[in-house]
């Protein structure tokens, strides 16, 4: 048994390659080669991949730290602009574009809403973050939901059956970093005003940055017993990505449907697997493109509300949200409902 | 979307090892010399080492407990089925910085021939088996996985050399010829894997008819036997796997298996 357990190892040798070397260059190599051999935004970005390794490259040697590496390559990251592209060192992230996104966290106060603006409130306990209510002295609903991560998006029509009695309802979506695009599909359809065509999705299969597999398609869910079809405001901001923002290209193709308050994130693909580098750092990236039914691609641009308002830090600390406010009269001015 | 959140962490794990332990009978290909029907159990320990860049470009090495159950008819030739299973840790990086874990799982079914003209003490086997092998690995609950699943016929070679009434020596080689290779997508995911994520027996057991151009492996075993009753056997054997994918992202695997066991005549 001795001389199989020293053959195996003699085997190791024989049939496995040498590991890869933890070096500042090779670590910027990998990550590099792997990006471009696999990111899937290139195009819609135009980013010139290659003309970024020429800046960055010469930047990088065997002699420099691992806080100078992290630097040269969160540079090279940042002109992806594309929150999904993020790298990890163990206890730092660092995510490509995020900071204006991150700018928004201080632009909502879901306690406030609570607090000042809902009549009553109700949690729902099995979801990720879900919750509802009615507007003071409105007849309007407001339902929040902070993630597509929930695991029973069915839910939502048993909140649509205790809602339906509201002349319109305010859906919040303000930082909903996603989840699961199923899970936005199904709440969707609970404001379904039929079956549309809502995107297609392709995944980069090959080496060339225009490799792409064959679109699959999406279309809306669509029950006519159990729909919400009076008016509906979709409150978004920066941080609203994802899942959350797949959730608005559902939304934003029903008639009835507004979205008010700031630009989504404009990073909808999947995420790949977790990335592995030499010197134990990992990353990710997006490896899909996600397009509109007539070809064009809203990475990198987001969902444009069709009302701009933003609450500033001042607003929220004199316990307003004006973006909420707006929401309230824009139905009063487009539809009487108060 | 973030895959990784939204897939059921344990669910890829629970379905290999049901559909593996579900099966009905299952029988171990060793050789139950003087027993026309045998049961045999086996205790072990598995090492792994593991290239797939579609994984990971660092090398994977680790091992873990590996088990084996099987049940073999032997008239002039060999009928077997056997069932094993291994799960364990894959560290990788510097200083072993990642942990993954991975299961190891086979089912085998063959039939070998007794090869004519051969002496009292050595006896020849020759045929064929199915084998449905899946090893998966993943890091950190799904946060990235892959796997190579191989569901085929192999050609098998063996030999037994009885070395006394007591005691008896085997070796076998076996060869894969024509697969059904099911192997993760170029990029890891795709819509197919996503809208299937809470079937992963659908997504491990789904890929194409491949041969030697892309699949090549050898399984080579050696093991030692010997009689403690009439009815009671001990035997201690080694197993060596080798797989190969070759494709954009290549894969490769080399385990090996020592373990030892009981087998029972029925």
């Amino acid at each position: 048994m001795a001389l199989l357990l020293a053959l195996f190892s003699a085997c190791e040798e024989i049939f496995l390659r040498e590991d890869e070397p933890d070096t500042p260059t090779n670590n910027f190599e990998i990550f590099w080669n792997d990006l471009d051999q696999h990111y899937s935004l290139f195009e819609v970005r135009n980013i010139d991949w290659h003309n970024l390794y020429k800046i960055y490259r010469p930047q990088v040697n065997d002699e420099i730290s691992s806080d100078e590496l992290w630097t040269i390559m969160t540079e090279m990251m940042e002109n992806l602009d594309d929150s999904h592209t993020t790298l990890f060192d163990g206890n730092f992230s660092y995510k490509a574009g995020y900071a204006v996104n991150e700018q928004s966290i201080a632009e909502f106060d879901g306690d406030l809403i609570i607090d000042q603006y809902l009549e009553f409130h109700h949690f729902v306990s099995s979801e990720d973050n879900l919750s509802y209510g009615k507007l003071k002295e409105k007849n309007i609903g407001y339902i929040y939901l902070g993630s597509m991560g929930g695991q029973k998006p069915s839910v939502i029509d048993k909140i649509i059956n205790e809602l339906e009695q509201y002349n319109a309802i305010i859906l919040d979506v303000r930082q909903n970093t996603g989840g699961d695009d199923r899970y936005s599909a199904r709440i969707a359809k609970a404001f379904s005003d039929g079956e549309h065509l809502i995107y297609s999705v392709e995944t980069r299969n090959g080496v060339n940055h225009g490799d792409f597999d064959n679109k699959n398609f999406y279309y809306s869910g669509f029950n006519p017993s159990i729909s919400y079809n009076k008016p509906v405001i979709v409150l978004a901001d920066r941080k609203t990505i994802s899942a959350g923002e797949v959730f608005l290209l559902y939304m934003k193709s029903f008639a009835h449907v507004t979205q008010i308050g700031d630009t989504t994130a404009g990073d909808f693909s999947t995420v790949s697997n977790m990335r592995f580098l030499p010197n134990g750092w990992t990353y990710l990236y997006s490896i899909q493109k996600f397009l509109l039914p007539n070809g064009e691609s809203l990475d990198g641009i987001g969902h444009i509300p069709e009302v701009y308002v933003r609450n500033s830090q001042a607003d929220i600390n004199s316990k307003k949200d004006i973006v909420l406010e707006e929401a309230v009269e824009y139905l009063f001015d487009q539809y009487q409902i108060e | 979307m973030y895959f990784s959140e939204t897939i059921k962490p344990l669910h890829m794990k629970a379905i290999i090892l049901s559909l593996m332990l579900l099966l009905p009978k299952v029988i171990h290909a060793q050789v139950s010399e003087g027993y026309k029907s045998s049961i045999a159990f086996n205790l072990g320990y598995q090492k792994n080492y593991l290239q797939d860049i579609l994984f990971s470009p660092l090398n994977q090495n680790g091992g873990g407990l590996a088990l084996g159950l099987g049940y073999e008819r032997r008239t002039q030739h060999i009928f077997g089925v056997c069932i094993s299973f291994s799960s364990g840790d894959l560290k990788s990086g510097e200083n072993d910085h990642f942990t993954s874990s991975y299961i190891n799982a086979n089912l085998g079914l063959e039939y070998l021939m007794n090869i004519a003209h051969q002496s009292e003490s050595t006896k020849f086997y020759l045929g064929g088996v199915y084998n449905t092998r899946v090893l998966f690995y993943d890091w950190s609950d799904l946060d990235a996985f892959s796997f190579t699943s191989a569901h085929g016929i192999s050609l098998k070679g063996m030999a037994i050399k009885k070395i006394n009434d007591k005691n008896s020596l085997r070796t076998s080689l076996a060869l894969p010829v024509l697969q059904f290779l099911g192997r993760p997508p170029y990029n890891g995911i795709d819509e197919f894997i996503i809208e299937n994520q809470d079937e992963p027996a659908k997504i491990i057991f789904s890929g194409n008819l491949t041969s030697l151009n892309k699949y090549s492996g050898i399984e080579w075993k050696l093991g030692y036997t010997h009689h403690l009753s009439p009815r009671l056997k001990w035997d201690i054997h080694n197993t060596l796997l080798f797989q190969k994918v070759k494709e954009i992202n290549d894969s490769k695997s080399l385990s090996n298996t020592i373990s030892t066991g009981l087998t029972f005549k029925l």
